[in-house]
């Protein structure tokens, strides 16, 4: 069986994205199989950090939306009644108001006339892309849309042929976030060692210690802020693996696109200790 | 008269959102400031304010399943859109954390064994900060609604900023491009787009700006982490320049303003953004 790493933070742009491919690079380093999931469909970034990738598969994510036929509709108002999400109308005719609507099918069920149907919307896209032995499967969600939900529940039942995979989730604590983490075997949490990082985290253990998963840690940015992030992580009792001090160098080459595993010795070596320790603790 | 209603995004995290915020909030008068990343609160952070006062919202609903009713016929599981409801013990048991409170397994179940209950999204926050009052939310870890924690955030602050007669209300956005940011942005006067500038600030960035512009709202341009490489600096501004945004404050990368800021100090003395908050005037 697979091992699944969500790896997670709760704050944006605390490092995930560069986490979730470097400890994916890290493991390809000993011949392990790796998938990468990227799972941020909102705004997906693991590619940018992949550049010598080839493109094997893209598929669409279809979702339906309700369609009123108007010659059938009496406008009855019993569409709209049921709606929880207020989507629908009702004045000679009903109307679905297409960006409060949830897809889930109400109102095509209580209608007697059968005069709502439901019609076919792209709302995202599947990429899975592979090169230098490394599979990346990433969502997007089309942009518009607004629930990401449907595209990350694709993303994840796409069949992947690493032993490990990672998935780089989205930032937040909502339903996204916990679309992401849902079946992952553990959290790697990547925790900026500031008041916010520590903050957003809190609310990202408590999702994870709720879905009864393994947490473990790793601080970003040590010795940038004030220590906070440490601070919750031995509050919370969650094992740190790795520290990853601030570093101006880092951040430069990062933010042109470098590949983690190939930015810095440092980093390098991070990464891998990270691996074994993952490896050790999972008893692989 | 309607307050000018400022909302600052940016589509990939920390680029910067909130520590803009928190710097127009120091640059106006008369504000209201709220913080619509309700999944990930961060402003009060910075602003620290006082004297807050919380209240729980119930915005949203959850199915429950009465397991001694149940048959476990499956309609319920088949029918749900979101897999919220499994079968356990040759019963339903709905996983709340995915039910999105649509009432569809309530109407199709045939004994009746499932109920719509309402289910507490969040609290909602309120205090006052040296730079102006301030709202925010906690989104209930795990909770499905945080577009509409959001939308009752943005009321309450809304009413808010027209009782005391602010000229400003200023609102920190939340990072993506779905529902949290379609609902912070929807009614917005202004929106500060800020580009972080990396790659990944700017793909971001570009893909969030055709769904700003479905919105009628003047969009101004905050660069930001500058000057690491030229060529990064010269597609960010061409870009914005192609889209005919306004790149009206620059910031250059900065390890003492990265410090300042971990330790949750607005870094007002190294950072100016007068002519944002002029432009927005």
């Amino acid at each position: 069986m697979a091992v699944r790493i969500a790896v997670a933070g709760g704050k944006g742009g605390t490092g995930k994205t560069t986490l979730a491919v470097g400890l994916a690079r890290a493991f390809l380093s000993t011949g392990e199989k790796v998938s990468l999931l990227d799972l941020d469909v909102e705004e997906p970034n693991s590619h940018l950090f992949l550049s010598d990738l080839r493109e094997v598969n893209r598929r669409q994510v279809i979702s339906s939306l309700p369609a009123v036929i108007t010659e059938h509709c009496v406008a009855c108002g019993r569409c709209k009644e049921f709606c929880h999400f207020n989507a629908i109308v009702v004045f000679d005719k009903a109307t679905v108001l297409e960006e409060f609507c949830h897809r889930c099918g109400g109102c095509v069920l209580v209608c007697p006339e059968r005069a709502i149907v439901e019609k076919e919307v792209v709302i995202g896209e599947v990429i899975k892309a592979v090169g230098r032995g490394l599979e990346l499967v990433s969502g997007w969600l089309e942009v518009g849309q607004a629930n990401p939900g449907p595209v990350i529940r694709e993303v994840k039942a796409e069949q992947v042929a690493g032993d490990w995979v990672v998935l780089d989730c989205p930032p937040g604590s909502g339903c996204a976030f916990v679309e992401s983490v849902e079946g992952a075997d553990l959290l790697l949490g990547v925790v900026e060692d500031t008041p916010f990082g520590a903050h957003d985290f809190r609310k990202v253990v408590q999702v994870a210690r709720n879905a009864g998963m393994r947490i473990f840690a790793v601080i970003n940015r040590y010795g940038m802020g004030n220590g906070d992030g440490v601070k919750v992580c031995e509050e919370e009792e969650i094992e740190i693996l790795a520290k990853v001090p601030f570093s101006e160098a880092a951040h430069r080459a990062l933010a042109q696109g470098g590949d983690p595993y190939s930015v810095s010795p440092d980093l390098k070596g991070i990464l891998d200790w990270i691996r074994d320790a993952l490896l050790e603790r999972l008893e692989r | 008269m309607r307050p000018k209603e400022i909302v600052v995004v940016s589509g990939k995290g920390g680029t910067g959102k909130t520590l803009i915020t928190a710097l127009l909030a120091s640059a106006s008068e008369t504000k209201v400031i709220c913080d619509c990343d309700v999944e990930a609160a961060n402003l009060h952070l910075l602003l620290k304010p006082e004297e807050v006062s919380s209240q729980r919202v119930r915005l949203g609903m959850v199915a429950r399943v009465d397991t001694g009713a149940c048959k476990g016929c499956g309609r319920c599981w088949k029918t749900c859109r979101f897999s919220a409801i499994e079968e356990r013990n040759s019963r339903a048991y709905v996983i709340p954390e995915l039910c999105e409170g649509c009432g569809v397994c309530a109407l199709v179940c045939p004994r009746p064994a499932i109920e719509m209950v309402e289910e507490e999204t969040g609290d909602v926050l309120f205090g006052q900060s040296e730079w102006g009052e301030i709202l925010y939310a906690e989104l209930l870890p795990g909770r499905g609604s945080s577009g509409r924690l959001v939308s009752e955030l943005k009321g309450r602050a809304r009413k808010r900023a027209m009782a005391l007669g602010c000229s400003w209300l200023l609102v920190d956005g939340p990072p993506g491009l779905g529902c949290p940011v379609i609902s912070a942005v929807s009614g917005a006067d202004v929106v500060v787009l800020v580009v972080e500038a990396s790659l990944s600030g700017i793909s971001d960035a570009q893909r969030l700006l055709p769904l700003l512009r479905r919105f009628d709202v003047d969009i101004l341009g905050v660069a930001n982490k500058c000057g690491i490489s030229e060529d990064l600096d010269r597609q960010l501004e061409g870009w914005l320049e192609e889209e005919s945004i306004p790149l009206v404050v620059k910031i250059p990368f900065s390890p003492d303003i990265a410090r300042l800021y971990g330790n949750a100090i607005p870094p007002k003395d190294l950072v100016d953004i007068s002519a944002l908050a002029n432009r927005i005037q």
